[in-house]
């Protein structure tokens, strides 16, 4: 293998980023075409454009078109109960819109808000209890400490928790509730101390309500809830954010449906079933099927070469292979009473066997009629003998035939998986297409695409150095 | 006198004519419900298909107040036992399934061949744009296995049951005939009777009928001697995961299936035997195109 084929490989292997990049808008749209009904996102998720927001809505925006609803009597619990959510990340924008509602209308907003101001320890229940003295209260409150409200204070309340934490600190973050969640979540995912971990953690829990303190004690355990707190994050944090200037522009990408998978994909490419796989036995089953198919070729054309019929023989062997049903076979083999296992990997032999061989048989028939091999038999070598001399020959069009068969093997090895409940990456594509899981669906065609053109790659190269040993030979 | 003793290829012909005759005349050798019959002097021939509300079921009163009723060679008790339960139950199964995987064969082959050969043919002598976009949709459909995206297709229920494996398999199969197109057409193409064709004014497709044709006869057949099989397989891995096609669409892949699920014994070898002795009987025939007169004609 030369300079010259590396550096070919390599320029294949760059041009594959642009074709993953087309795969993975076609895939997102004809699966979010054609499985509508389901969706593994979050529910907010389904009411985002496919690709392209042109005008993303921020915290602000949504708290005030809350406040008119509830100021105008037609808002239900739902609505008084995204704004407590929304929390103080929407003061900035609430506080200011408040002065443009009669009084009894902005004390009906205020009484709204008066979970919020309980969750960041600002007031009790009595200072709020009624409309006007809620009013009140914010009014008090929001003259006092909207200088509290800017992202650099954040951000150094955040830095001084991380460098040593304390109660004070910790009081100071959850007065500035959900405010403060970006500059929490940007310091979870850079931060590598696990105390500062925990921390931030507890904090996020206690402002968002969402379980992440519940495992915290051993260390993987603290490396999975951060992982659960980072992905949420990445769907959810277009509730909190306000799109401004360049952040706007941003935002029109990223708030979308695909800008969502995509962010998503970071934490956690396989969504919901992320837990319950392992790539194990995907990659032992198509060993076995690739196994099957390049060891039986050589072995069917030794022996069909010493018989009358040879020729008919293999082809009707192989066909017969060929044409038995993947999960028909993986099925019956279930019925067995043998180790599991054992029979989901004799049932992708036979199948590798049913796929493969007869590229590999007429390869190996073909490279029994060369002069070596002849002479080899001449002198009285074996037919097995002589089709195992001739394997680096006929390995040839096999190697050439290896991205092609990629799919089929893939396939033979979801069904096996299935058969077999053996949990790798075939059982759970066909899971995900039984979700409509259209974000696992996604990173899976993109995988599969990659592994091919991979795959082609490897085969190029390979054949390129068996055919400069041919020559050699 | 000597008998002549019937050759390969004809008796793959004759097993695949059995094969198809059989199926598609299904209704007349075994159903529950008549072949014909005449109600108030208004006679209707194969009611199941042409007025499916009129009769309903086998105990319709209209039945006992025929003029008169033609049944079946065989009578079944329901329109389909599921259970799969006695002879005729497995022979009305089997009749339909048969008629189900050689007309779904018979189209995918026909339609893939034709698209592939026109795709092939543009990718090859075609505008450069052509045949780049050919093959990065070769890489990709390649790349995702027929199962995923016909499990899709079916979750999706924008296409009907069944019809979704033979569209899948169109698309799919398109494809690699174009691709088995293109990279024989290119070399023959420039071969001396080509231009010698060209050059006394053959036009594009004159040169493709006559010239380049033969060549992908025996290719193209023999891809299509594998569609039943895909099919086939296809289906039994939909029914494995639960998303097989409905009792009254009956497939020979549910039927293995289903078999190996109830323990029939007797049904797994009626189906596993149909699908290897037809697969096996298209590629038989496919193979006789190397000898066929025609191709040889013109195979220079």
């Amino acid at each position: 293998m030369n300079a010259t084929s590396l550096r070919e490989a390599l320029q294949r292997v760059l041009g594959l980023i642009p074709t993953l990049f087309l795969v993975s808008l076609a895939a997102f749209w004809v699966l979010s075409r054609a499985l509508p009904a389901v969706r593994s996102e979050a529910p907010a998720q389904g009411r985002l454009p496919l690709f392209f927001n042109p005008s993303p809505v921020g915290v602000g925006q949504r708290a005030e078109a809350l406040a008119d609803a509830i100021a105008s009597g037609r808002a239900g619990s739902g609505e008084r109960a995204e704004l407590v959510r929304l929390g103080a990340a929407s003061l900035p924008s609430l506080m200011p819109h408040l002065d443009s509602l009669l009084p009894q209308q902005r004390a009906k907003v205020a009484l709204a808000l008066g979970p919020v101001a309980l969750r960041m320890g600002i007031a009790d229940a009595e200072e709020i209890a009624t409309p006007e003295m809620a009013a009140a209260f914010w009014n008090r409150y929001w003259t006092d400490h909207f200088i509290d409200f800017r992202p650099r204070v954040v951000e150094r309340a955040v830095a001084r928790l991380i460098e040593r934490p304390s109660a004070l600190r910790r009081v100071e973050l959850r007065r500035l509730d959900t405010f403060a969640l970006p500059a929490l979540m940007e310091s979870l995912e850079i931060t590598a101390d696990p105390e500062a971990q925990r921390e931030l953690l507890a904090l996020a829990a206690q402002i968002t309500g969402r379980p992440w303190e519940a495992e915290l004690s051993p260390t993987s355990g603290l490396e999975h809830e951060r992982q659960e707190c980072l992905s949420w994050w990445s769907r959810e944090s277009r509730t909190w954010s306000s799109f401004q200037g360049s952040r706007r522009l941003v935002a029109m990408l990223q708030e979308t449906q695909y800008g969502k998978w995509v962010l998503g994909g970071v934490w956690r490419p396989l969504g919901n079933l992320a837990d319950d796989w392992q790539l194990t036995p995907t990659l032992a089953l198509i060993a076995a099927g690739i196994l099957g198919g390049y060891f039986a070729g050589p072995l069917l054309a030794a022996w069909t070469a010493t018989a009358i019929a040879g020729r008919s023989v293999a082809l009707a062997l192989s066909l017969i292979l060929a044409s038995v049903p993947a999960a028909a076979a993986a099925d019956w083999l279930t019925l067995g009473g043998l180790n599991q296992r054992f029979l989901a990997l004799l049932a992708m032999l036979v199948l590798g066997a049913g796929l493969l061989c007869l590229y590999q048989y007429r390869a190996t028939r073909d490279a029994c009629s060369y002069d070596f091999v002849q002479t080899h038999l001449a002198f009285g070598a074996s037919p097995v003998r002589a089709a195992l001399g001739a394997l680096r020959s006929s390995s040839l069009v096999s190697a050439a035939h290896l991205a092609n068969h990629g799919p089929g093997l893939f396939a033979a090895a979801c069904v096996v998986e299935w058969a077999f409940d053996w949990r790798g990456l075939g059982w759970l594509t066909l899971r995900a297409v039984q979700q409509h899981d259209v974000a696992s669906l996604t990173w899976i065609a993109l995988f599969g695409v990659l592994l091919s053109g991979l795959l082609q790659i490897m085969s190029d190269l390979l054949q390129s150095r068996f055919e400069h040993r041919g020559r050699s030979a | 006198m000597k008998r002549r003793i019937p050759s390969a290829p004809q008796w793959a012909a004759l097993f695949l004519a059995a094969l198809l005759t059989s199926s598609l005349f299904a209704e007349l050798l075994v159903g529950s419900l008549p072949v014909a019959i005449s109600v108030a002097g208004r006679i209707h021939v194969l009611p199941e298909i042409t007025a499916p509300s009129l009769l309903g079921n086998a105990n319709s009163p209209l039945i006992a107040d025929a003029d008169w009723v033609v049944w079946p060679l065989l009578r079944t008790v329901s329109s389909f036992d599921t259970r799969l339960e006695g002879f005729r139950a497995l022979l009305q199964w089997w009749l339909h399934a048969t008629r189900y995987a050689l007309l779904a064969t018979a189209l995918i082959a026909l339609v893939s061949s034709v698209i592939g050969t026109a795709l092939g043919w543009l990718a090859a002598f075609g505008p450069r744009l052509v045949d780049v976009a050919l093959r990065r949709a070769i890489e990709v459909t390649g790349a995702l296995p027929s199962l995923v995206l016909v499990g899709v297709a079916r979750v999706s229920g924008a296409v009907p049951t069944g019809l979704d494996v033979v569209l899948v398999l169109i698309v799919l199969r398109s494809f690699e005939a174009a691709q088995l197109v293109r990279a024989l057409v290119i070399p023959a193409g420039e071969g001396d009777f080509v231009v010698a064709a060209r050059a006394v004014g053959g036009s594009g497709l004159h040169i493709l009928r006559w010239h380049l044709l033969p060549h992908l006869v025996r290719p193209l057949a023999s891809l299509a001697s594998t569609t039943l099989a895909a099919v086939i397989a296809l289906e039994a891995a939909l029914a494995l995961v639960g998303l097989g096609v409905p009792a009254a669409q009956s497939s020979w892949g549910t039927l293995l299936i289903a078999s190996a699920n109830q323990r029939l014994l007797g049904a797994t070898p009626i189906a596993l035997l149909s699908v290897v002795a037809t697969t096996l009987a298209l590629t038989v025939l496919a193979r006789q195109l190397q000898r066929d007169r025609w191709v040889q004609r013109h195979h220079l």
